[in-house]
């Protein structure tokens, strides 16, 4: 585990991924207790606090975990653009070596 | 640089202190007493073929009947009853919860009773009622067949009768803390059942004194924090003239209209428990008469407890700010090579 967490893959995923299930989790928590509020009045603290903030959260983690593997995917690419050129330079060395 | 994210760790964990610890809050109560009262009767014409005669069901007859409050009890005094069955009266207490600060966590109703068979009284202690907050004006006439304001009684809490030492019925009003400090005051309602026949009368705070007055009804509420007490000591009993009028208050949109009431004398079944609250509505002012239909104070709707319902989220803003330098290191950390290339 302590090995997973020195992997910024991992800790970008886990850490934008639970900001964005904190956020619906607010999100459901304040619904949940503004239905039970006969009064609008008394709704809206439990909807701005848990609405919103959850709704900040969802936006927030869901942006930044998209980003994250849009760059986690970008780097498997180079990667293996990398790993193909690699082989392919291997493969001409090979070549002209035999020639 | 361990320094500074030390630092900058303690101020985080500073004001979650700040936001989660528990403000102690020392439990205070106040009395509040009435400002005004009124009592309401079915429409006696209710009962004819033609429907109501004074009511809205039938297209109002031109010139509109409106009858006479008929009021055959002693002034002053305030009525609930039921008879066959059938509700054929219920009370309005105007209270000033408006000028309560700080949190309601509770309260206690507390109604003495007038059991002289002169003021209407009949089998009080068979009496079931149910006290509900309500929403809007009163009427000026005691007895009166208009409309009564909207209650709320998804919240309406029973109210038990106390035979000693002196006759009265009480009602714990926890169940209401969330409403209470945005009603206009309480409705005693009676909880009807078959064949229910009774009469509880109780003093209005400006009935002539008497042999048989007793005390107002009076309602003790409870406070979550150490609020100073501004409705007692300062405002015993205000007359119904030193409420502001509607005039001198800032109008606020219509709420909508409130669902919750059962029409003055439409059967209300006894329950044991209150029914869970029904969809969110405030009910506006019912009065018969435009004019004199109530504004919503908007002090008064915003006199609540301020502060948000779950403080600790504006620790949000502040953790991310704090946390945007490495959130950015994250997303610029080069993430190409992680991979063990298969080559």
């Amino acid at each position: 585990v302590t090995g997973r967490l020195r992997d910024p893959r991992f800790v970008g995923r886990l850490l934008f991924g639970s900001m964005a299930l904190a956020g619906v989790l607010l999100i459901v928590l304040g619904g949940t207790a503004a239905a039970e509020q006969p009064l609008v009045l008394l709704q809206v603290p439990l909807l701005a606090s848990g609405g919103l903030g959850g709704l900040c959260l969802v936006v927030a983690g869901a942006g930044l975990l998209t980003a994250h593997v849009g760059r986690q995917l970008a780097a498997d690419e180079r990667d293996e653009t990398d790993a193909l050129i690699a082989e392919l330079s291997l493969a001409v060395a090979v070549r002209e070596a035999q020639s | 640089m361990g320094r500074r994210r030390a630092g900058v760790l303690a101020a985080v964990v500073a004001a979650a202190g700040l936001l989660l610890v528990p403000v102690a809050q020392a439990q205070s109560s106040t009395t509040v007493t009435p400002t005004g009262e009124t009592w309401y009767q079915a429409d006696p014409t209710c009962t004819s073929e033609l429907g109501c005669l004074s009511g809205t069901t039938l297209p109002p007859p031109a010139p509109p009947i409106t009858l006479p409050p008929l009021d055959v009890y002693p002034e002053g005094t305030m009525h609930v009853a039921a008879s066959g069955g059938a509700e054929t009266a219920r009370s309005y207490i105007a209270l000033p919860l408006i000028k309560i600060t700080g949190e309601v966590t509770g309260g206690r109703l507390v109604v003495p009773l007038d059991v002289s068979p002169d003021s209407g009284s009949a089998l009080p202690e068979t009496a079931q009622i149910q006290v509900c907050p309500y929403f809007g004006q009163l009427a000026e006439d005691d007895g009166t067949t208009l409309p009564p304001p909207e209650t709320l009684c998804g919240n309406g809490v029973p109210a038990t009768y106390v035979g000693t030492p002196s006759p009265r019925f009480e009602a714990e009003l926890a169940a209401l803390a969330a409403v209470l400090t945005g009603a206009d005051g309480l409705a005693l309602l009676p909880v009807v059942s078959e064949q229910s026949t009774w009469h509880v009368a109780f003093s209005a705070h400006d009935r002539p004194k008497t042999a048989s007055t007793t005390a107002p009804a009076s309602v003790t509420v409870q406070l979550a924090s150490a609020a100073p007490d501004v409705t007692a000591p300062e405002e015993p009993v205000a007359a119904p003239e030193d409420v502001v009028p509607p005039s001198d208050l800032e109008a606020v949109p219509d709420l909508g209209t409130g669902s919750g009431t059962p029409s003055l004398g439409e059967p209300l079944e006894p329950s044991t428990a209150p029914p869970p609250p029904a969809a969110p509505a405030v009910a506006a002012p019912a009065d018969a008469d435009p004019a004199a239909r109530a504004t919503r104070p908007a002090a008064q709707l915003l006199r609540r407890p301020l502060g948000a319902a779950y403080p600790v989220m504006w620790i949000l803003p502040i953790v991310l700010f704090l946390a945007v330098p490495w959130i950015g290191r994250l997303l610029m950390t080069d993430l190409s090579g992680r991979r063990t290339s298969t080559a």
